[in-house]
């Protein structure tokens, strides 16, 4: 079960990051328990605290997304490219938690690509049934000082 | 009989003078030398808040009109400001955004002089050197820089002739500025800084006008939308500051939490709040929390936005958790709001370099928040300043 565990957990996080390149938030959210928790924090030296950036339901975050249409996001209208490097994964039971690296780059409309961020993914998983969900997501932001301002999950 | 040129951003406008923008005060890198001079130079300008800051030997690097200066608490618990230059050879001192002094002094990594708090040098490197020269300990420090306070806020000003901040402020927009700044022991939870390639005034218009409001979704759903918020006006203050008339905001029409609850000292339930400072501040309150901006121009065609988020000092976790939460839903680098303002300007930046867009209209004539009036109000006071017309800038290569 244990290494079954490890190869659909690492499965799920690389479908996270395609789903997020791909703007299929349907299926990003699909990945989430109904009681999920979204958060994305940044340390900031200068209060010399972290803050929180975004903390959102999975309920939130799907109407959040729902009316992406009516607002004007630059970032919503961009390509976006994950790369990935898996660095924890520990399993305890019906609970494992996993550490993924991550640089993201944008694509502008004109071409020209540029790093938008780079942190980690700390997410909490829970066994329903065989499958695994995301219980919680914080994205650990290094990038204190974003190209382009980010309504939708990174 | 000729009919009116046709109004296609290429003609100027038929318009009064002070009602249309020449758009070269955008995008001449002449007039923004002048304008680092005149008025980033030469205003009182908003730097941090003193939560900031909340013990001595505490510092924090800021930087005004292209100059980093260094603000620290300093032995005595004020608030002291430096520029942040080694007088031996002009190195940087401090090389942290924040931090706190080391044993209370600042040691240049050049040649190891070393400062206190005060700015008054506590040692020079191997000192025999200079004997025969009039360089000594006693006549070295690093150049302070005029800071003072108000309601928590601190400001600067690199120019020593102009007088200080309450006069610069004037009675109104401080009186403006009361509620609720002065009622209550505020501290920042939230800084982020985003960098965008646009003109520092365009971003200030969006602070200036309530027309682009229609830009926003929450804005159109929660607010446009209210009789009271749509009667309400901007006021004119001395000195090219303005507020708008208080108002309150019907969150709920968007599904949103309610801000009826957990107000800030002096708030009304769901109220709004907003003052903006010349030349570049805006202070905007919603009810439970508190925005913040502020920018640091570094050339005509690029900006950097500072945003501070308020809540009360000694709040309880719950509470504060509700004020980061009603924070990040509108403002913030998460913010619905923040991305579409900064996503506005940089196009009018692109088209006004290209020069597709020569003029811009600032003629809306109305009661309520939408009215120009507050923009032409800022730009008869940048006028003041730079000695320039914002409809016609002429030559500026000549008098900068």
């Amino acid at each position: 079960m244990s290494m079954e565990s490890h190869f659909q957990l690492e499965r799920l996080i690389h479908r996270a990051a395609r789903y997020l390149d791909e703007q299929d938030y349907a299926g990003f959210l699909s990945l989430f328990s109904e009681n999920a928790e979204y958060l994305i924090t940044v340390r900031a030296p200068e209060l010399e605290q972290k803050m929180t950036w975004m903390q959102q339901s999975r309920t939130e975050l799907g109407e959040r997304l729902e009316a992406m249409d009516k607002h004007e996001w630059e970032i919503a209208r961009e390509e976006q490219s994950r790369l990935i490097s898996i660095d924890i994964v520990e399993i305890s039971g019906e609970i494992s938690r996993t550490s993924t690296n991550f640089v993201i780059y944008r694509t502008h409309n004109e071409g020209q690509s540029e790093c938008f961020a780079v942190g980690r993914y700390e997410d909490e998983w829970c066994l329903h049934g065989e499958n695994w969900q995301l219980q919680r997501r914080e994205v650990v932001l290094k990038t204190r000082q974003l190209p382009v301002l980010s309504p939708l999950p990174i | 009989m000729s009919l009116p040129l046709r109004l296609d951003g290429q003609n100027r406008p038929e318009l009064p003078a002070t009602h249309y923008i020449d758009n070269r005060i955008y995008t001449d890198a002449a007039i923004f030398a002048l304008e680092q001079k005149s008025i980033l130079a030469a205003t009182w300008r908003f730097v941090c808040h003193e939560s900031e800051l909340p013990n001595v030997s505490d510092y924090r690097l800021v930087t005004v009109a292209g100059k980093e200066i260094i603000l620290l608490r300093d032995e005595s618990g004020s608030i002291a400001a430096f520029y942040n230059n080694c007088p031996h050879r002009g190195a940087r001192i401090l090389r942290h955004p924040a931090g706190k002094l080391e044993e209370g002094r600042m040691t240049c990594f050049y040649h190891l002089w070393s400062f206190d708090s005060g700015g008054h040098c506590l040692n020079i490197s191997q000192p025999g050197a200079y004997q025969g020269t009039d360089i000594s300990r006693q006549q070295t420090g690093l150049k302070p820089v005029r800071v003072e306070m108000i309601f928590g806020l601190v400001f600067v000003c690199l120019d020593d002739q102009v007088p200080g901040l309450e006069e610069f402020l004037g009675e109104e927009a401080i009186n403006a500025m009361r509620i609720p700044f002065g009622s209550a022991n505020l501290e920042v939870f939230h800084f982020h800084r985003v960098e965008f390639n646009a003109n520092w005034k365009l971003f200030v218009e969006t602070n200036n006008e309530g027309y682009h409001e229609l830009l926003h979704l929450l804005n159109r759903t929660t607010a446009v939308a209210e009789q009271e918020y749509r009667r309400r006006k901007w006021l004119m203050h001395d000195n090219g500051h303005i507020s708008l008339e208080h108002a309150k905001i019907g969150y709920g029409n968007l599904k949103y939490e309610s801000r009826e609850e957990d107000t800030l000292p002096g708030m009304e339930p769901n109220g709004h709040v907003v003052v903006n400072l010349f030349p570049d501040m805006m202070l905007n309150c919603r009810s439970t929390v508190i925005r913040l901006d502020s920018l640091v121009p570094l050339s005509e065609s690029r900006t950097v936005l500072e945003c501070r988020g308020l809540g009360v000092a000694g709040d309880s976790e719950a509470v504060r958790r509700k004020r980061v939460r009603h924070h990040n839903q509108v403002w913030g680098p998460t913010g619905v709001n923040l991305a579409e303002d900064l996503w506005a300007v940089q196009t009018q930046m692109q088209n006004m370099r290209s020069g597709t867009s020569r003029f811009s209209i600032i003629a809306r004539e109305e009661e309520g928040p939408m009215s120009d009036q507050s923009l032409r109000n800022y730009y008869a006071e940048w006028a003041r300043l730079t000695g320039l017309q914002a409809h016609d800038p002429g030559l500026v290569e000549n008098r900068s």
